[in-house]
């Protein structure tokens, strides 16, 4: 280590802790990613520390409520034929407490992606990484790659009364003004639902926001499937892609525009897939029907 | 068996979230309480934390830490979140309401998690103030800027004990569990 290079040290250190402790705002989080090295993880016993300390403060433990362990239990046992809440038309369904997350069938297992060789070095292959995904991908046919970007029309509402106007310029606005967003066109596979989409998906880590613009998905009934995101962090374990959120298409009144609901941060997206679940979506995809997937390069 | 308890979880085994309620409840809603401006606040945030726990339950390393050190950082993670986007609204919240912890808390107190144990150990081997910062920024998730309007510490100080402290309560977690490790009491 370099003298020049301690005062990166330092910063990287400051910012780890904070996050462990306080944690940090979309700036900050994109310091400390631009201070690690490639495939660097911060180091996760700041944050057991953190707990830990938060555990050994603690009172003795207040029992959870019965009416809120009931609740708790409710959503968590919540049928998937329900119907979906937090339905948003032409957006998302955010992940929130009241849908369906353990349907009584079992969750499906994980997507089997492999652990990246031990050998492997900084930033491993996006290919070898999501082998899996692509592979099966492949199987359908994909076309990684084709990049098509016709800038999107206005945001479609779908359904009636949808509240969520102004994607599309937040979209274009990310786009302006956030350095690091990456834009990625999405690649169709033989899956009947994603075929001849020519839409893309717009990611910027540092601001953490992100939209899906899709054009020929196929239109689903929210009561018998749903789409859903995942989005492969390279800081993360592979094996576990971050839902980036459950959502409906109608691209019959023409383009839609569906801001992404990442529940966790995602720090360095290595490629994005688009499967179809259950209604309400599920924790870990078994990724029979992936639509259209978004590798993004380097 | 409770350290199979969130795979069983993230394999779908509909009981374990029952005894995950049951067994973890008590940890989440107390962390929430203490780092929520109110109970409905804090009704609403344990509910947060639980979907969060089912999706994050297959993440769970017992290699990092022991399952309700996980549970923990789960919770601590959306309570900092939800204190975070709390504060980006117009309406704040008034420090006076803020919860002092007890100094000597952490000193008298037994836990049953052994990064808890270890971690009460480390914070009573703290100077005083340093301790008083940590136990203000881990455990009720003060800002830097709070605690020093809070406890009247210039700001740079405040960092720097958070930060010091928090390391060395790291070095003793890994030290600790080395030991743990080797059989060592």
């Amino acid at each position: 280590m370099s003298r020049r290079d301690q005062p990166s040290l330092d910063r990287h250190i400051e910012l780890a802790c904070d996050r462990a402790l306080i944690g940090l705002s979309p700036a900050e989080e994109a310091e400390l990613v631009s201070l690690m090295t490639s495939g660097q993880q911060v180091d996760p016993g700041l944050e057991v520390a953190a707990a830990a300390i938060a555990l050994a403060e603690s009172e003795a433990e207040e029992p959870l409520p019965q009416h809120l362990a009931e609740r708790v239990l409710a959503s968590a046992n919540a049928q998937p034929a329900a119907p979906p809440l937090r339905v948003v038309r032409g957006g998302t369904v955010p992940m929130l407490p009241q849908q369906p997350l353990l349907p009584p069938r079992a969750v499906t297992p994980p997507p089997r992606i492999e652990q990246p060789q031990p050998v492997a070095p900084a930033r491993p292959s996006v290919l070898r990484r999501f082998a899996p995904w692509l592979a099966a991908a492949a199987c359908f046919g994909i076309a990684v790659g084709s990049f098509v970007f016709r800038g999107p029309r206005d945001e479609q509402a779908l359904g009636t009364g949808d509240p969520r106007a102004g994607a599309a310029d937040r979209r274009a606005r990310l786009l302006s003004e956030a350095p690091d967003a990456v834009r990625v066109a999405w690649s169709s596979t033989k899956d009947p639902a994603g075929q001849g989409e020519s839409g893309d998906i717009v990611w910027s880590s540092a601001r953490q926001e992100g939209f899906m613009t899709f054009r020929a998905l196929a239109s689903n009934d929210p009561s018998k499937y749903q789409y859903q995101l995942w989005i492969f962090d390279g800081a993360r374990d592979e094996r576990y892609p971050v839902d980036g959120g459950v959502f409906d298409v109608d691209p019959s009144k023409g383009e839609v525009v569906i801001p992404i609901t990442a529940r966790v941060r995602v720090s360095d997206p290595r490629l994005f897939a688009v499967t179809i679940e259950p209604p309400g979506g599920v924790v870990v995809s078994s990724r029979e029907r992936i639509v259209v997937t978004a590798k993004v390069s380097g | 068996m409770s350290s199979s308890l969130l795979h069983r979880v993230a394999s779908g085994d509909s009981s374990a979230v029952r005894e995950c309620i049951d067994l973890y409840g008590g940890v989440v809603w107390s962390l929430a309480r203490r780092m929520s401006p109110s109970n409905a606040e804090a009704e609403d945030a344990v509910q947060e934390i639980f979907l969060d726990l089912w999706r994050s339950a297959a993440r769970f390393d017992p290699g990092i830490s022991s399952e309700t050190t996980f549970v923990a950082m789960i919770a601590r993670r959306r309570l900092l979140d939800r204190r975070r986007q709390s504060r980006r609204r117009p309406e704040t919240q008034s420090l006076a309401d803020t919860p002092t912890p007890v100094e000597d808390a952490s000193v008298a107190r037994v836990e049953a998690s052994a990064e808890a144990r270890l971690a009460a150990g480390a914070l009573a081997r703290l100077r005083p103030e340093q301790r008083l910062v940590l136990l203000l920024s881990a455990c009720h998730g003060l800002s830097h800027e709070e605690i020093a309007s809070t406890v009247n510490m210039p700001l740079g100080t405040v960092k720097a004990h958070a930060r010091r402290g928090l390391l060395r309560v790291r070095e003793m977690l890994a030290g600790g569990a080395g030991a743990v490790a080797e059989g060592t009491p």
